[in-house]
């Protein structure tokens, strides 16, 4: 007894060794200071939840039985890995992306946010994982009972079973302690994983000194072990090809479906990048497992007494030895192999039941519904806890029930092919847009039923449950449904057959039943989703929800109507709620206006329930709108090429007409400049006119009259001289027949002239000049003759037209990389926006006030700037009327 | 780069198909051709295995320069 | 029979020109040199003759014709109109609202008297 005493101690102890780790994990992840939990070594670790205490002892026995048929447990994981950038990376992508929970939350959300979908594939899951966890229990009830055997202490029946109620109850314990300590999908388990990880490096660690011993210890070396492995019974090859490829293919698809599996794989998954690390490494793992198993079995064939049971000759090889450390270590590992297993498992198993079946039931029962606040969280949480203590004791009860029989062994391959069954569903799910959820469900439910019909009954043993008649004649004696050969196709392995009909026939109905049927617009949102994963999320980034909701119908309907669109409609409703910046308030009218725009690209139906998704409550993610209006945008841009040739024509056609209407144009222009010339030309010879007949008609003027009417004529002429010059400059300069007289100098001398030209002789109005001078030292290359006359220009009309009682005029001077620019800013009511628009047309004045001057100063500054590669424009928001002069900097130099 | 990973899996099928090939006991017996022992057996499989785990782990290497290559592009 | 004539023109010469010949003539002048308010202006002082220039800041010679034209009152108020754009289609929209008489600027002084006696004896 002392020694199962110790056995007991040591159990404890890394039990609480356990906890530790899963409790010092937690806590650093809490403390930020988790960087070394988020090593892609741990991930590959924790991965190997896959090697469970059927694999650990197992497989020695299997081995033993069966030769080199266990490798197929390992090689199709290997693959699937191996081949990660196939479907791992997606499904990891998907999983981030849409927060996914489970592998049944993954198929229903895939499926139309099906919860009868994953009401399905909760309960498979559960069906299919129970004996596992059985089994498990088993495992370390039964490798106590060897031990106990060994000390010559027989455990009695009773004794087994409250021993594996212990381990589920502690199982449970830490599950529920380190599963379930928060809510968010998001959220890992540190602690639960850390923790694996632990009992990983334990178990291989376990089987490769129990290998090493064997090879080394017990026969003579490598050489030895391969004679004696010729030697044995499974000395030869044996493998049947069929069952060899199908039990590869069906481990790999139990590796991706098994709810565990997926556990660790998808949710726990730190990092996309992780999977490069464990594209190898696990690989590595899984055949360093793998390496010592036969020797170990035909070590044990060897040299323990016949009819030992194989499945612990991991435990009794040592033991037979006499190595009772090394047993002791042997069995810690297989200890590990069960309880990490069984630990996922009912993480992952306990997440799908609460929430797709405990969760749904809970909500029903509540009058409110799932808008009752802040308890549902304390409500999930609690509704998970009970789920783990469910699963475990599920598996405990089965383990009960069933006796702990052999039937157990085989199992592991029968819940292998039940998972398997999600695999057309999961496969098609991603890659294939046109699955639908009625496709899913006829698919998943013709492959249970053939699996549990042809597998899952017969292995409970001939006329338990299925009838000896049945299983030789077929149900009502159609032969051609037996269980075993279907269609009369006798001779296949029943493993071979079971899985090759319901993959089949779970496949093609799936296919068949997703062709016939039409997906909803749910389906399609989530399919496109699913399928298109990594162009709809270059970020695995998920919405984070705090946006204002402006900002989401923004995004949205850019992706609709194109961003120019959409912000013009924002920004021109933001303008009209008075709204500064771009984005309005999500005010019922915005709102209405915006359905309606977007009806226009998607059809009105679609755009109400996008907004109603994106400002009511939403079922709808955000997300999935952003996929609709992606698609939308592909195909308005399809059809809108199909339309490109027609519009071709039609350009040519507006073409022609623009030509036409700009002929037209250039003639009314003509004519409308002819009458403003001579208008502008009658008015002063009117004056003229009229005063020289005064002059010459009139006898009776006295002195003063004559000389005001004779420099009334004086003026006038001038005038008219002045008009003429214009005239020419302004039909030279248009002609482009000036040319520039290039010139070096600096701008404060060009400016200094030009208010000195600009100012003398007018005494009557004072215009205060406002200049920077320091700013204005830049050397110009241009014409600076014209250069000025545009400075004259615009400094004369500040002096003419600003109404400020003490007018004042600012010149501004900034250059940066490219340009030159010079403002010319006054301090009156400046110009109203209609004449902004016309003051550079020819002829045009503002104001009532009639100052000399013809209306063609600013057109032939225009004219100029244009000429010198630059502008001059109308600035407008400056107080004041301000001018913008822009000179390109190849022109304006480096201040020296 | 990129290809050769997605082919890794579709090498390792198969090359561990060729098993298939091989006589079972009951056949070579039948046919008198002289049966795969075990023992060579495991070497072929180990083999393939660690040729499988060699150059998967200089993919994930190759696959991780190029990608700081382009980030340092990128920059 | 008056002798008052009110001159809507926006040019300061022109104004004095006309106010010039006709004051020697014998007519009480009165000018005003803008569109806005110009019927109005023409309402309150109800001259004999109007002399309105076509192109007006704030409103055109031709709007403030048929103001008149259409106001009771105005109605038959005789209206020279002076314009600077000589085209045959000004004179046609000028006939059309209701002008008495049409001159192209520049005008003889002497052109001008004579039309304003024969309006206003009319």
């Amino acid at each position: 007894m002392g020694a199962l005493n110790v056995l007991v101690g040591v159990c404890l102890i890394y039990v609480a060794f356990l906890f530790f780790v899963a409790f010092a994990a937690e806590r650093a992840a809490i403390r930020g200071r988790g960087g070394w939990l988020r090593n892609p070594l741990i991930y590959t670790l924790s991965l190997s939840i896959y090697c469970t205490a059927w694999t650990f002892y197992g497989a020695v026995g299997y081995a033993a039985r069966s030769g080199l048929e266990y490798l197929t447990i390992y090689i199709g994981p290997t693959l699937v890995v191996v081949g990660w950038w196939w479907v791992l990376r997606k499904l990891v992508r998907i999983g981030r992306t849409q927060r996914i929970t489970s592998i049944a939350d993954l198929i229903s959300s895939r499926y139309g946010k099906s919860n009868t979908l994953a009401v399905g594939v909760t309960i498979l899951a559960v069906v299919g994982t129970t004996p596992y966890i059985a089994l498990q229990l088993q495992s370390v009830t039964v490798s106590f009972d060897v031990f106990s055997e060994s000390y010559g202490e027989t455990l009695t029946r009773s004794g087994q079973d409250s021993n594996a109620l212990w381990v589920a109850c502690g199982l449970a314990l830490f599950t529920i302690v380190f599963g379930t300590r928060n809510l968010d999908a998001n959220e890992r388990h540190h602690g639960v994983v850390m923790a694996i990880a632990v009992e990983a490096i334990v178990k291989l660690f376990a089987l490769l000194a129990v290998g090493v011993f064997v090879v080394w210890g017990v026969a003579d070396g490598l050489g030895d072990i391969y004679a004696r492995i010729d030697a044995s019974e499974i000395g030869q090859w044996q493998m049947r090809g069929d069952r060899w490829a199908t039990l590869i293919f069906l481990s790999g698809a139990a590796f991706l479906c098994l709810p565990r599996m997926f556990q660790v794989m998808v949710i726990e998954n730190e990092e996309e990048d992780h999977l490069r690390t464990a594209s190898w490494a696990f690989p590595l793992y899984l055949m360093v497992m793998s390496l010592f198993v036969v020797p170990i079995a035909v070590v044990g064939l060897g040299t323990l007494p016949a009819g030992s049971d194989p499945d612990f000759f991991v435990l009794t090889v040592p033991l037979a030895q006499g190595n009772e450390t090394l047993a002791m270590l042997s069995f810690l590992g297989g200890f590990s192999s069960a309880t990490s297993m069984v630990i996922v498992a009912a993480l992952a198993l306990s997440t799908m039941v609460s929430n797709h079946i405990v969760m749904p039931i809970w909500l029903s029962t509540q009058s409110g519904g799932a808008s009752v606040s802040g308890d549902v969280r304390h409500v999930v949480l609690l509704a998970r806890r009970i789920s783990i203590g469910g699963v475990v004791f599920l598996g405990y009860l089965y383990f009960r029930l069933s006796g702990g029989g052999t039937s157990l062994a085989s199992i592991g391959l029968i819940s292998f092919a039940g998972v398997a069954q999600f695999l057309p569903v999961l496969l098609g799910g991603i890659f294939w847009r046109g699955a639908t959820r009625t496709g899913a469900l006829v698919g998943l439910t013709v492959g249970f039923v053939i699996w549990a019909y042809t597998l899952l009954l017969p292995s409970f043993g001939t006329g338990t449950l299925i009838g000896e008649d049945v299983l030789i004649e077929g149900p009502f004696g159609w032969g051609w449904l037996r269980p075993e050969a279907f269609f009369g196709i006798t001779g296949m392995d029943p493993l071979v057959h079971a899985i090759f009909w319901s993959i089949l026939l779970n496949t093609v109905s799936f296919f068949i039943a997703s062709l016939v049927g039409f997906p909803s617009p749910l389906e399609r949102l989530q399919g496109a989703q699913f399928v298109n994963v990594y162009e709809h999320s270059t970020t695995p980034q998920s919405w984070s929800g705090n946006l204002a909701q402006s900002e989401d119908l923004m995004v949205m309907a850019q992706r609709i109507m194109g961003a120019r669109v959409a912000q013009g409609l924002f920004e021109r409703e933001a303008k009209r709620q008075g709204v500064s910046g771009l984005l309005p308030e999500p005010s019922p009218d915005f709102l209405q206006v915006l359905e309606r725009e977007l009806a226009g690209s998607v059809g009105a139906a679609t755009a109400h329930a996008m907004i109603g998704q994106i400002v009511g409550g939403a079922s709808v993610s955000v997300e999935d709108l952003m996929a609709v209006a992606d698609e939308t945008a592909q195909m308005m841009e399809y059809s809108s090429r199909l339309e490109a040739k027609s519009e071709e024509q039609a350009r040519t056609a507006r073409q022609l007409r623009q030509a036409n209407e700009k002929l037209t144009q250039i003639s009314e222009q003509k004519d409308s400049f002819l009458s403003q010339v001579s208008h502008e030309l009658r008015t002063p010879m009117t004056s003229i006119r009229a005063f020289s007949e005064i002059l010459r008609d009139s006898d009776r003027l006295s002195e003063a009259e004559k000389v005001k009417y004779s420099s009334i004529i004086h003026d006038e002429a001038i005038r008219l001289t002045r008009l003429l010059d214009d005239l020419l400059d302004l039909s030279v300069l248009e002609n482009g027949q000036v040319s520039l007289n290039e010139q070096t100098g600096v701008l404060a001398e060009v400016l200094d002239h030009a208010l000195a030209s600009a100012l003398t002789g007018n005494t009557q109005v004072s215009l205060q000049i406002k200049r920077d001078k320091a700013r204005e030292r830049v050397t110009l290359n241009t014409d600076l003759d014209r250069l000025s006359q545009v400075f004259i220009n615009l400094i004369g009309n500040a002096q003419k037209y600003c109404d400020a009682e003490l007018p004042a005029l600012r010149i501004d001077v900034r250059r940066d990389s490219e340009k030159l620019v010079v403002d010319f800013i006054d301090n009156g009511s400046g110009i109203s926006k209609a004449d902004q628009a016309v003051i550079f047309e020819k002829f045009s004045r503002t104001g009532e006030l009639r100052v000399s001057g013809a209306g063609l100063g600013l057109a032939i500054c225009r004219e100029i700037m244009t000429r010198l590669d630059g502008t001059v424009d109308y600035l407008p928001g400056q107080g004041g009327a301000a001018f913008r002069v822009v000179l390109p900097i190849q022109m304006a130099m480096a201040a020296q | 780069m990129i290809d050769t990973i997605r082919f890794l899996p579709v090498i390792g099928a198969i090359l561990w198909s060729v098993p298939l090939l091989w006589p079972t006991q009951e056949e070579a017996e039948a046919s008198a051709v002289k049966a795969i022992s075990s023992s060579d057996a495991i070497i072929y499989i180990f083999l393939v295995w660690f040729g499988l785990v060699v150059f998967g782990a200089w993919c994930a290497y190759r696959m991780k320069q190029s990608n700081a290559l382009e980030e340092d592009k990128g920059r | 029979m008056g002798r008052s004539v009110l001159v809507i023109e926006d040019e300061p010469n022109i104004i004095e020109a006309i106010s010039f010949i006709l004051s020697r003539d014998g007519w009480s002048v009165a000018t005003h040199s803008n569109g806005h308010d110009a019927f109005g202006v023409v309402q309150d002082t109800m001259p004999d003759l109007v002399i309105l220039d076509v192109m007006l800041p704030g409103k055109t010679g031709y709007d403030i014709l048929r103001e008149i034209r259409g106001a009771e009152g105005t109605q038959a108020l005789p209206v020279l109109m002076l314009t600077a754009k000589g085209q045959v289609k000004d004179r046609e929209i000028a006939e059309r609202a209701g002008a008495s008489r049409f001159m192209t600027k520049p005008f003889s002084n002497a052109e001008v008297l004579d039309a304003v006696r024969e309006l206003v004896a009319g």
